[in-house]
């Protein structure tokens, strides 16, 4: 028993001799800019959380390249290193990685998370505690990460989830026709988004929606939706993750459901267009959709930024994903106001702050402001499923809105904006 | 929600299609815990790695029917010599030590899930079973009047397993010392057989069980990262619920676990969970060695 | 004489290291490395207390934990998420209600853990608690009326604000749960309860004849272990700043094993060094450069695994084994016997009655 302890003692003396040297030595980088990015490296969101990393680098070579052999980039005469964390969309996960890079890493400017819950759960608490460090959005998508309460430090350059439906709502009613409608989307921060932003507009027309089906994350068993689906509806919109909405989708069709589909803004990627996934070709053609980009889309900035992410990757996605395309605008933006303020981050980073609420550019999607609260203004564009000569399918641009903000111009005081986003808001059963 | 028949039978399909993959995994996991008293806490994992092999084999032959068979003879193989090696590596020289075994396939559960992370990535897998399982076929009470044909076959395939199980327990010689083991294994050393041969190959079938369960099952609900922490919960509750080593125990369990789930989620969503674990509680308070099992 | 004097010196060290930590280094390591630490030890020693001393491994713990932690939430949180459909108005319990509140339902709810499996023994029981603990998890993501599902509870204000704005403050509350619990576990096991609960993990059979309600013991340790844990839930959802389903996942219930195994799973000292072991090893193996190609950042629980591999396979008495032979052997000298690892007394208990008797190494 005395020497159980006195090896303990000894041990834990050890190491936290360790440790103190090590703390003591944690040394700031003077004169360098570190950068952290977060993106999911597991889960369903891994994919995209690759494919947001190469939008960073793309944003870094293009405006602080090129790479010097540390494999650093300069900004306004300083280094800069990014330093890059997965998290696996929980809000847990993210925030012990926040952590680590802001209290460990000592970065200046933490960009990301990717997915909605980690944003609103974990990032934006996190920055209201940290407020001397600047936080901009990776992909993130819930609405109320800035739309209520927002974190003065929290800069979402690349829009919202209900910003990305908009123009949808209304097509699926003017347009296909669609009165009465079900809904299957996932059960969080995100979807509630997404959801919100299609019913302001396909409600406020008329439409109905009978009957909201929520799911897991990562949901591979929809036989229970599927069982629940009434009889007699125009349309499902389905708001699933791509893989989701594959699994979906099968189950669906096998179970004799006809029913067309309105996606949402990750729903009809290039995962579910591909030749990989079961679903007949008949079914998805003409599928809407809605988001912040289009793989159609034929603007020479547009096509100046696919060129670009081709070839820096050639092992990448066919076409950059929206979430490449929403850290490359947020780094794009982190660079830009460096420069503006020379790579001044002190005094709390206040002026670069400054810098950053005040910054518009323009992005390969057209330009971009932010509003009061810190969140994006841009255009979004609705989509159709098309084919294309050579048999494949694409999501081809039916129209552009122009200057979407987060009220979806209903202005603030619309009551479709009184309550946040929820399983249960907005309804037109 | 209202009550409507239709839906009720439909949702018992999807209960009884759940059971039989549960039935497929559990039923390795229960002769391997019958005859060793080992807990192989690696079984989900090879449920997943079993999947992955089953369709990296399919999709390098193309994805045709033809192709599909074979990922799930390879699955059948190569989890069975997995199992076989990790018995007579690991598991073979700690005999007696239950505990140890578990840990020790604990420890291997981790490393192989964050192996097979790192080759397949969290990307969802999906396979291509053969077209004339594609699809539904028309069952008179179910919603839309139709049900999905591969989960039928699921449900056939299952009790056609179980079938070829049962009469291997009880028509050869392999099957009688099996059973033989699982009521008395000292007595079984004692009367001359060679139990470390019977251990291995009984591992062995149990891998072997888990990796098919993993093509036949991912191709109903596709794979992906976390497949192999919800089948081996899921086995968990199959066995104490069913009773360990029992085969029959297993099918009672699987059928009773796989119904409930699914009327759970359907009327109960928010509290479903409860469900399970109410009737494993139940179960436990009454007969704490599972309906068919008997005393260690 | 001398012995004795370079103990209490070496203990000296000890807690002035301890008391001074937070005062010399930053935020970062006072907080997410040693509260972080001490409070992923507090959980371990519930564990470790249930399978050292009762030999029962219960991997349940996490889960208790976290029902402590949702409970904390729920009654403090300034403003409860949108998803939580059956509470109306948040609650805004006072910190200390709150607290207690959450402990009792810990304790409960370990009891009730215990109840369920009380007549289940050895691995069937860790298998029992396995699907209870991940049966939680499975549980608070699913529900919506109470838990706030996936999304969990945000925003939990300790009394004395977000933690990482007051490192030192939290780091000795954390550091003073352990001590108290540490100290109240050692106490413990001394006491008749504490001696008749190693006499029925020895030899529950003898034990039933001596008398003892063996069921009732190893309901009230479960109990206890689940107040210990519900300690380590209040002060990881104040570490944590909220509560998500993620706390309690498969992957933390199987960390918490780790972090007893490797520290030693019969020594209440294994769950300290094994956490603040866990916790280093996973700060910095994000720094460790990738060996041709191989990144331990990412490959973290591959390492993991292997680490739990390699002590279960030659030192299941983990790192408190490995310290304890180290030292008799540079000593040339063996004060007390070592402990027979836990992994095989267990294995003999209940297989072999007649041959299953008390521990040699027991406590003097």
């Amino acid at each position: 028993m005395r020497t159980r302890r006195m090896t303990l003692a000894r041990l834990l003396a050890v190491v936290f001799v360790g440790s103190l040297f090590a703390g003591a030595c944690q040394v700031g980088g003077g004169g360098e800019i570190k950068i952290g990015g977060l993106a999911t490296l597991e889960g369903p969101f891994a994919v995209p959380g690759q494919d947001s990393f190469r939008g960073m680098e793309l944003a870094l070579d293009e405006f602080a390249g090129p790479k010097d052999a540390d494999g650093k980039w300069t900004v306004a005469g300083k280094k800069v290193t990014l330093i890059k964390e997965g998290s696996d969309a929980t809000p847990d996960v993210a925030l012990a990685k926040a952590k680590k890079l802001i209290e460990q890493d000592n970065v200046d400017i933490l960009i990301g998370p990717l997915s909605g819950d980690e944003g609103l759960l974990a990032i934006k608490p996190y920055a209201k505690q940290n407020p001397e460090k600047t936080f901009l959005n990776g992909s993130s998508a819930a609405q109320d990460t800035t739309f209520r309460d927002p974190a003065p430090n929290f800069f979402r350059f690349s829009t919202d989830g209900a910003q990305w439906q908009a123009g949808l709502g209304s097509y699926a009613y003017d347009v296909k026709g669609y009165r009465n409608m079900v809904l299957v989307a996932e059960d969080y921060s995100f979807p509630y988004t997404q959801v919100g932003g299609f019913m302001y507009e396909f409600c406020d027309k008329g439409g109905h929606v009978v009957q909201k089906f929520w799911t897991k994350l990562g949901e591979k068993d929809y036989s229970a939706v599927v069982s629940g689906i009434p009889a007699g509806i125009d349309a499902i919109y389905v708001a699933l993750g791509g893989a989701d909405a594959i699994n979906f989708l099968t189950q669906y069709q096998a179970a004799g459901g006809t029913a067309p589909m309105v996606g949402g803004s990750i729903t009809v990627d290039q995962t579910v267009l591909g030749a990989q996934a079961n679903i007949p070709e008949d079914y998805i053609l003409g599928t809407p959709s809605a988001g912040p980009i289009a793989d159609s889309n034929d603007e020479p900035a547009w096509l100046a930024f696919v060129d670009a992410y081709q070839k820096a990757f050639p092992d990448g996605l066919p076409s950059p994903s929206l979430f490449a395309h929403a850290y490359y605008i947020e780094t794009k933006a982190a660079l830009l106001a460096l420069k503006e303020v020379n790579g001044d981050l002190s005094g709390g980073q206040k002026k670069f702050m400054e810098a950053l609420a005040k910054l518009k550019f323009d992005t390969p999607t057209g330009p971009v402001s932010l509003d009061a609260n810190r969140n994006g203004i841009a255009n979004q564009y609705v989509t159709e499923v098309a084919k294309k000569d050579d048999g494949s399918l694409y999501n081809k641009v039916v129209s552009v809105t122009q200057a979407v903000d987060q009220t979806l111009g209903l202005g603030a005081d619309s009551p479709y904006l009184a309550q946040p986003v929820s399983r249960d808001f907005p309804a037109c059963p | 929600m209202t009550f409507d028949p239709v839906q009720f039978v439909t949702v018992g399909l999807n209960g009884l299609t759940q059971a039989a993959i549960y039935f497929l995994v559990a039923s390795g996991f229960t002769l391997i815990f019958g005859l060793m008293r080992t807990v192989n806490l690696a079984h989900g994992s090879l449920y997943l790695f079993g999947a992955y092999l089953g369709w990296s084999v399919g999709a390098a032959l193309g994805k045709t029917a033809e192709a599909w068979v074979v990922a799930i003879v390879v699955a059948f193989v190569g989890m069975a010599l997995v199992g076989f090696l990790m018995q007579r590596l690991l598991l073979g020289w700690m005999a007696g030590q239950d505990l140890r075994q578990a840990l020790v396939t604990i420890g291997l559960s981790i490393i192989a899930a964050d192996l097979l992370l790192m080759r397949f990535g969290g990307v969802i897998y999906q396979f291509t079973p053969p077209p004339f399982l594609f699809g539904s076929t028309s069952i008179p009470f179910a919603v839309s009047g139709q049900y999905s044909t591969y989960r039928l076959f699921l449900v056939a395939a299952a009790i056609v397993i179980g079938l070829l199980l049962w009469l291997l327990l009880t028509r050869t010689k392999l099957g009688m010392i099996i059973r033989a083991g699982i009521d008395d294994r000292h007595m079984l050393s004692a009367l001359g057989v060679d139990v470390p041969r019977v251990f291995l190959l009984v591992f062995a079938l149990g891998a072997g069980l888990a990796g098919l369960a993993g093509v036949l099952g991912g191709s109903a609900l596709s794979i992906s990262p976390g497949e192999d922490a919800r089948y081996l919960l899921s086995s968990l509750v199959v066995v104490i619920v069913g009773g360990m080593g029992s085969l029959g125990g297993v099918a009672i369990g699987a059928v009773i676990v796989g119904v409930a789930e699914q009327y759970g989620n359907f009327y109960w969503p928010y509290y479903a969970p409860l469900v399970t674990f109410g009737i494993m509680a139940a179960v436990l308070a009454l007969r704490p060695h599972g309906l068919r099992g008997r005393p260690a | 004489m001398k012995r004795f004097a370079t103990r209490r010196s070496a203990l000296f060290v000890l807690a002035l290291g301890l008391i001074v930590y937070p005062l010399v280094v930053s935020r970062f390591w006072s907080v997410t490395i040693g509260a972080h630490a001490l409070i992923l030890g507090i959980i371990a020693l519930s564990l470790i207390f249930l399978a050292g001393y009762g030999g029962m491994i219960s991997l349940a713990q996490t889960a208790i934990a976290g029902m402590a932690a949702y409970a904390v939430a729920i009654l403090t949180v300034p403003r409860l998420p949108q998803q939580i459909l059956a509470i109306p108005d948040e609650p805004h319990w006072p910190a200390y209600l709150a607290v207690a509140a959450a402990l009792l339902i810990a304790t409960v709810m370990g009891a009730l853990f215990g109840l369920i499996g009380v007549r289940s023994q050895g691995i069937y029981l860790l298998m029992l608690t396995a699907a209870l603990g991940v049966g939680f998890f499975y549980f608070a993501e699913a529900n919506y009326d109470f838990l706030g599902g996936h999304g969990g509870i945000p925003e939990v204000v300790s009394p004395i604000g977000y933690t990482s704005q007051n490192p030192a403050v939290f780091y000795y509350i954390s550091l003073a749960a352990a001590v108290a619990l540490y100290l109240g576990v050692r106490y413990l096991v001394r006491t008749p309860f504490g001696l008749a609960l190693q006499g029925i993990r020895d030899n529950p059979r003898r034990m039933r004849a001596l008398g003892y309600s063996v069921g009732l013991h190893r309901i009230a340790a479960f109990g206890i272990a689940g107040f210990i844990a519900g300690v380590g839930g209040v002060l990881t959802v104040w570490y944590n700043g909220s509560i998500s389903p993620g706390t309690v996942d498969l992957t933390r219930v199987i960390e918490l094993l780790v972090i007893a195994v490797v520290g030693g799973l019969i020594f209440p000292e294994g769950a300290f060094v094994g956490a603040l072991a866990f916790v280093l090893v996973d700060t910095f193996a994000s720094s460790v450069p990738a060996i041709g190609g191989f990144s331990f950042r990412e490959r973290f629980n591959t390492l993991i695994g292997l680490t739990f591999l390699l002590v279960v396979l030659f030192s299941p008495n983990g790192l408190i084994g490995i310290a304890q032979d180290l030292t008799a052997r540079l000593r040339r000298r063996r004060s007390a016997p070592p402990r027979e690892p836990l992994t095989e007394s267990l294995s003999r208990v209940g297989r072999d009655p007649a041959s299953a008797h008390a521990d040699p190494a027991s406590e003097p």
